[in-house]
C-alpha cells in the first residue's frame, strides 16, 4: 500500500502525532489542548443551504488564501472529498478532521468539495473548509496550553480575515449556521486521562459536577462517542455572551485545577490504600498487552490507560509514557495498516495490532 | 445540551442533542431554572460560574410562513434540523431567536469578545486610531514565557495582514470619493505591504494540491 499524495506521510505516521507527545504542561491528566473557531464568509449562504456554484466558490476562494497567506511554515493542502477512506480515517484518528467532513454528503449521493488545511510537521494548526460552517479553523498542543493554543489561533484568526470577510454582526458576533455556536464561535477543550478516578468510583460524581457547570463532557473522539481509555474532553458549551478570555478563564483556572488535583489525589489513594490491587490491575493489563495474539482497539486502549498510569505512578520501569501513549494512536484501525504499510481486515489487523503492541512493549 | 428542569418539585435532568435541544426551544416558552446539587470536589468552581439557566418567557410563537428573504429559509425548517440559513437568517429571525439563544447560552443576548478586524477598522477609522491595536495589546498582556520564533513570525504577520485590511479599506473609500492621487498612494502601500507580508513569511512553502 503506497501511501504516495497521502495527506500525512508514513514518517510522520510512524513519529506519532506532536499532541501526544505528552511534554505540555500537566501531560500526566491533560493530553492534550484544543481550540476550535468557528468562521463563515459573508455573501455565501451558509454551507447546507448553499448551491453548489456557491460552496464551490467557498472552497476556491478559501483555499487560495489559507494556502497563500503564510499561516505557518509550510502547510498541507488536501481536498478531503477526493481522499481515499483509509486516508479519512487516519486524519480523524489525528484529531485533524471531523467525523462530518470525513463523509460530507457522499451517502446522499451528492457530495460537495470539502478542504482541509494543515501545518506540517507540527500539525498544530488544521481548518477545515465547508465543514457545518465555511470554516473551522483549530489548534491542538499537548498538555495543558489553552492560553497558547488561543494566542496561536487568534493570529491565525486575523491571517485569515486578512484576505476573507467574515459574516459578523454587533449584536450576535460571528455568525454560525447553528444558533449554538453563535457569538465567539469559540469551543475551547482539554481531553483528559483520568484512569484514576475511574478506579475510585469518582468519576460520575465529576462528569456530573463538571455537567453542571454548563461544561460539555464527552468521550476520546468527541461528540457522540464513548470514553475509550479513561479519556474524557471537557469543552465549554456557552459562546454567546462571554469573552474568549473568559471562557479560559473559566476553564483554565476555575474548574481544571480541581479535576486534576482530584486525579491526582486519586492516584496518590490508589498507591496508600490500595497498592497491592492497583499494582495487580496495572500488572495485569501490561501482562494482557505483552502476550495478546489478537486484539480489538477499544481493549487496547484500556489496557493501555492502565499501562500509562503505572508509568506515571512509578510502578512500571522500562517503559516511558511517550511511548504507551503513541500507542494510542498507533492501534487505531487507519494509523495500523499505514504504519504496516499495508490494507488489512478486522481479523488480520487483530493479529496485527496484537503483534505491534507486543513488539513495543517488550511482550513475548 | 444539557438541561435541569424542576416539575412539580421533581428533578429532571435531561441530554439532548443540539439538533432536539432547538427543536424543543423554538416550540414556545417552555422553560426551566437551573438548580440542583454540586458534587463536593467541584463546589467552589460551581459557586463561582454558575449561573440560572435563563428561561424563555418571551418566545413569540412563528408564523407559519416565517421565512428568511434572503435565502428563503422557513422558520419551520429552520426548527426541524437546527440549522440556519445565511447570516441574514439571524435578522429573519431574530424575535424567534432571542429565546433560543438565550436558553442555549445561559440567559445571554448579545455577543462579548472578538471584533473582527475589518469591524474594528471601520469603528476606529472615525476615531482616527490603528486597528492593529488588539494584537499588541494582547501581545503585551501574554505571560512572559517564552514563545518560538514561529510564534513570533506569526505575530507580525497578523500585524501586517491586519494594517493590510485597513489599507485596502481606505484604498476603497479613496476610489468611492474618486480620490484617485490618494487612491494610487495608498495602492503602491498596499503593494509594499503585501511584499512585506510575503518577506515574513518567507520559507512558506506553497502546498501541492493533494488528489
Amino acid at each position: 500500500m503506497s501511501d504516495a499524495g497521502a495527506p500525512i506521510q508514513h514518517s510522520a505516521v510512524q513519529a506519532g502525532a506532536p499532541w501526544l507527545r505528552g511534554d505540555g504542561p500537566d501531560s500526566d491528566v491533560v493530553i492534550s489542548s484544543r481550540v476550535r473557531l468557528a468562521r463563515n464568509l459573508a455573501g455565501f449562504a451558509f454551507l447546507q443551504r448553499a448551491k453548489p456554484v456557491e460552496r464551490q466558490g467557498v472552497f476556491a476562494a478559501c483555499r487560495d488564501h489559507l494556502t497563500s497567506v503564510g499561516l505557518a511554515k509550510q502547510v498541507i493542502w488536501a481536498e478531503v472529498h477526493r481522499l481515499p477512506q483509509i486516508d479519512r480515517t487516519l486524519l480523524m484518528e489525528r484529531h485533524l478532521l471531523s467525523k462530518e467532513h470525513s463523509k460530507g454528503g457522499a451517502a446522499s449521493g451528492v457530495d460537495w468539495p470539502r478542504g482541509l488545511c494543515v501545518s506540517a510537521p507540527d500539525e498544530r494548526l488544521s481548518i477545515m473548509v465547508n465543514e457545518e460552517d465555511h470554516l473551522r479553523v483549530q489548534v491542538l498542543r499537548s498538555g495543558l496550553a489553552l492560553t497558547d493554543a488561543w494566542q496561536q489561533i487568534d493570529a491565525v484568526d486575523d491571517l485569515i480575515e486578512a484576505g476573507l470577510e467574515y459574516a459578523y454582526s454587533a449584536r450576535f458576533g460571528y455568525l454560525t449556521a447553528c444558533p449554538t455556536n453563535v457569538g465567539c464561535a469559540l469551543r475551547m477543550s482539554v481531553m483528559l486521562h483520568l484512569p484514576g478516578l475511574r478506579m475510585t468510583g469518582e468519576l460520575d460524581r465529576v462528569r456530573r459536577a463538571t455537567k453542571e457547570l454548563g461544561l460539555a463532557v464527552r468521550g476520546y473522539y468527541g461528540e457522540n462517542s464513548d470514553a475509550s481509555g479513561d479519556f474524557f474532553q471537557i469543552s465549554n458549551q456557552v459562546t454567546l455572551g462571554k469573552s474568549e478570555e473568559t471562557i479560559r478563564r473559566e476553564l483554565e483556572k476555575q474548574i481544571l485545577p480541581q479535576v486534576l488535583e482530584y486525579e491526582r489525589a486519586s492516584r496518590r489513594l490508589l498507591l496508600e490504600k490500595r497498592r497491592r490491587a492497583t499494582e495487580d490491575d496495572i500488572f495485569r493489563a501490561l501482562g494482557l498487552l505483552r502476550s495478546a495474539r489478537l486484539l480489538a482497539p477499544e481493549e487496547a486502549m484500556a489496557q493501555l490507560s492502565l499501562v500509562r498510569m503505572g508509568v506515571l505512578m512509578g510502578v512500571v520501569q522500562g517503559l516511558t509514557e511517550q511511548a504507551v501513549t503513541q500507542l494510542f494512536l498507533l492501534v487505531q484501525p487507519s494509523h495500523l495498516q499505514r504504519y504496516l504499510g499495508k490494507e488489512m481486515d478486522q481479523q488480520r489487523r487483530r493479529e496485527a495490532r496484537a503483534d505491534l503492541v507486543r513488539e513495543r512493549l517488550g511482550g513475548i | 445540551m444539557h438541561d435541569i428542569m424542576v416539575v412539580d418539585g421533581v428533578r429532571v435532568e435531561r441530554h439532548l442533542c443540539e439538533r432536539c435541544a432547538i427543536r424543543e426551544m423554538g416550540g414556545g416558552g417552555a422553560g426551566g431554572g437551573g438548580g440542583g446539587t454540586i458534587a463536593d470536589p467541584l463546589k467552589a468552581a460551581a459557586e463561582m460560574s454558575q449561573q440560572t439557566v435563563g428561561m424563555d418567557p418571551t418566545t413569540p410563537e412563528a408564523p407559519r410562513a416565517l421565512a428568511c428573504g434572503k435565502c428563503g429559509l422557513t422558520f419551520n425548517e429552520f426548527k426541524t434540523d437546527g440549522k440556519l440559513g445565511c447570516a441574514s437568517c439571524y435578522e429573519a429571525f431574530v424575535a424567534q431567536l432571542g429565546g433560543i439563544l438565550m436558553r442555549a447560552h445561559e440567559g445571554a443576548t448579545h455577543h462579548a469578545g472578538k471584533v473582527p478586524r475589518r469591524v474594528a477598522a471601520s469603528r476606529d477609522a472615525g476615531a482616527g486610531r490603528f486597528a492593529g491595536h488588539r494584537v499588541s495589546q494582547s501581545a503585551a498582556e501574554a505571560s512572559s514565557q517564552e514563545r518560538s520564533d514561529e510564534d513570533e513570525r506569526m505575530r507580525q504577520r497578523a500585524e501586517i495582514a491586519a494594517r493590510l485590511v485597513t489599507l485596502r479599506k481606505h484604498l476603497g473609500e479613496a476610489v468611492t470619493s474618486e480620490q484617485y492621487e490618494r487612491a494610487a498612494r495608498l495602492r503602491d502601500e498596499v503593494r509594499d505591504l503585501e511584499r512585506e507580508l510575503r518577506a515574513v513569511s518567507f520559507g512558506v512553502e506553497r502546498p501541492e494540491t493533494q488528489a
